[in-house]
């Protein structure tokens, strides 16, 4: 209301009048009516835009808060992972150690078992030799014992008396060789 | 658990080894006792010698 009375204030004022003529009065009237407006709302626009710059600027003022913030916790989240980073590397170093050692361990077993089945073969080895050389040398002394035996057997069947036969070999086995 | 898988993995691996490797002994041991018996085949076979040598030695010494 205070606005229609301003500009009615503001046309009488200027001098302005109503020009009923359409086609002459266009141009005039559209003039008219930009100033009118330019006149009325410039409060208003103006209120309007300085509370949209306010608000314009408190929105720049939490964007740069809200920036600064971020930067923060961008910088204290690197530092974080900066001592992750160190202590992953530590934990994985121990991890590495633990089971070097532990895989040592295994290997030395490992080696201790094939050590036990390597001699256990050897054993064997020697074993199985010993057994032979002495079948051998059973089948050699039972060959000679039984062609002894049997050769003497002859002696004795052909050689009476057998006693002059016994005192001529123990007289013989007495004698130095 | 990952320290707990290594070991299971390394410790299968071990354990093929050695079996791989007692299969190696056992085919060594198998093929020199096959060759210990055909060479105390061989010797058995060749005694004649040897043995006739120690009969004359003891015929010998019995003089008969």
């Amino acid at each position: 209301m205070e606005n229609i009375d301003k500009i009615f204030r503001f046309v009488e004022e200027s001098g302005f009048s109503f020009n009923p003529d359409i086609l002459e009065a266009g141009l005039i009237n559209i003039l008219g009516l930009i100033a009118i407006v330019v006149s009325v709302g410039k409060d208003l626009i103006g209120s309007i835009l300085e509370e949209r710059e306010t608000t314009i600027g408190q929105s720049i003022q939490d964007a740069e808060n809200r920036l600064n913030e971020a930067q923060k916790r961008l910088t204290e989240a690197q530092k974080q992972m900066i001592q992750l980073s160190v202590i992953i590397n530590d934990i994985k170093n121990d991890t590495l150690a633990t089971k070097k050692n532990m895989l040592k361990v295994d290997a030395n077993e490992a080696k201790m078992d094939l050590k036990f089945r390597f001699e256990r073969a050897l054993l064997a080895f020697k074993s199985k030799e010993r057994q032979i050389f002495f079948e051998i040398k059973e089948q050699i002394t039972s060959l000679v014992l039984t062609r002894t035996v049997s050769r003497v057997k002859e002696t004795f069947a052909k050689e009476k008396p057998t006693a002059k036969l016994i005192n001529n070999t123990i007289r013989t086995l007495e004698l130095p060789s | 658990m990952e320290i707990t898988n290594s070991q299971k993995i390394h410790k299968e691996i071990l354990d093929l080894e050695i079996n791989i490797s007692q299969k190696y002994i056992d085919n060594l041991i198998d093929t020199i006792t096959n060759d210990f018996e055909d060479r105390k085949t061989l010797a058995l076979n060749n005694l004649e010698e040897s043995v006739q040598s120690l009969c004359e030695d003891i015929n010998m010494k019995l003089s008969i």
